[in-house]
């Protein structure tokens, strides 16, 4: 099954299949009163075909628009965000990127002392963890408050990933604990990020 | 029936539309456009999704902030109860699961009012959300019609006709396919139907 050559232009509410036959992916939903995929943006209706390994043998059908859409944190997603202030029991960060777009909004973030790393979580200092402007790659866990996100860097690949030293040279990670000043050569406290091999 | 009406207009006839819908217009809100009959127009901005939402509100869906600005003074109980209508009409449409805990604003600004206006701001905010690419179950249509003294229907009147009137209702309708009449059957084809009248706003003695 290839993916249609001709591209048809939908508004919200114009029908693009059954569920029986199509899924609804990006810009399209399914109504489960009726059984039906609705378009919900307005664009140009594209049906992708399954992947070979797949279970299900039912192509997405879904509406690409004429203008991106800005990202919205969402539970699971991965994030950059900027540390803009630290607590003993918490920092706030803002958002700046959801996966790789980055967002058009200011959305804040919490990450919450028993949510910085995985093992001895009641022995977390968070101010030899992050400092105020620290740039950290954090995982959304959930919609948190009114206020803001809560977010997590609980994991080896997650936590700070760009950092100045008090010099304002970009520190070297040395350690997942550890980043060097290039400059001065002094070592300062970090939930370092797992560099991507 | 027949009753005279500018510019030769038919009482079931709609004034000609002016639609234009673009970033353009106003450039730095996510979505905007401008919807003109004839010599009412409402310019309609949206904002958002924006992060977190009201107290009072359901942080588990997004929320809809409409704001009315009217051409000029204040805005008064008739605005505040526009801005109501609007809020419980754009909600109705919006899939508000997807982005839970934000807050879409809607701006609706009055140009000029020459009757119909709320409609024409329905309309206009429809298109702008459409614009800013909020995710909708489907687009809607509003419009107005007025009762004379005689019992006569004309629909789309101008702000004179307006005031003359015994009463008028503003009606809002999906684009999916409708049912208006109860009675009427559910099934067209495949598709199943949906009961029409998504808002219905009277004012005055319909009887």
């Amino acid at each position: 099954m290839e993916e249609e050559k001709e591209a048809v232009m939908v508004t919200p509410g114009e029908v693009l299949g059954r569920t029986s036959d199509v899924k609804a992916g990006r810009g399209a939903y399914a109504a489960l009163h009726n059984n039906t995929v609705y378009a919900s943006l307005t664009g140009f209706r594209h049906t992708v075909p399954p992947a070979p390994d797949s279970s299900d043998l039912r192509p997405t059908v879904e509406v690409t628009g004429h203008k991106a859409h800005g990202p919205v944190p969402q539970p699971g997603s991965v994030v950059i965000a900027r540390v803009t202030k630290v607590m003993a029991r918490s920092a706030s960060a803002d958002i700046m990127c959801v996966g790789p777009k980055s967002v058009r909004e200011k959305f804040t973030g919490i990450i919450r002392q028993q949510d910085v790393r995985a093992t001895e979580i009641d022995k977390v200092d968070m101010h030899l963890s992050f400092h105020p402007g620290d740039i950290v790659r954090a995982l959304v866990l959930s919609l948190g408050d009114a206020r803001a996100y809560f977010l997590s860097t609980a994991k080896n690949e997650l936590g700070v990933v760009s950092a100045e030293s008090i010099a304002g040279a970009t520190m070297v990670p040395v350690s997942w604990t550890e980043m060097q000043c290039p400059l001065t050569g002094q070592i300062e406290q970090r939930k370092v990020a797992k560099a991507a091999s | 029936m027949e009753t005279d009406r500018p510019d030769s207009q038919t009482p079931n006839q709609l004034r000609p539309l002016a639609c234009s819908c673009s970033c353009s217009i106003l450039h730095r809100s996510h979505g905007s456009a401008s919807w003109a009959q004839r010599e009412t127009k409402v310019l309609a901005a949206v904002y958002g999704p924006k992060a977190g939402t009201k107290k009072n509100e359901n942080p588990k869906k997004a929320s809809i902030k409409v704001i009315w600005k009217p051409k000029t003074g204040q805005i008064g109980k008739v605005e505040k109860e526009y801005e109501m209508i609007l809020k419980r009409t754009l909600e109705s449409i919006c899939i508000r699961t997807i982005y839970p805990n934000t807050t879409t604003l809607v701006i609706v600004q009055i140009v000029h009012d020459d009757g119909v206006l709320l409609p024409c701001a329905i309309n206009a905010a429809c298109v702008a959300l459409v614009d800013a690419r909020i995710p909708l179950k489907h687009l809607v249509v509003a419009i107005c019609c007025s009762i004379t003294d005689s019992g006569c229907i004309i629909l789309d009147p101008t702000k004179d006709q307006e005031e003359k009137m015994k009463a008028f209702i503003n009606l809002v309708f999906p684009n999916t396919i409708v049912s208006v009449l109860p009675e009427g059957s559910l099934q067209e084809g495949s598709e199943t139907m949906a009961h029409g009248i998504m808002t219905s706003i009277t004012q005055g003695a319909m009887s």
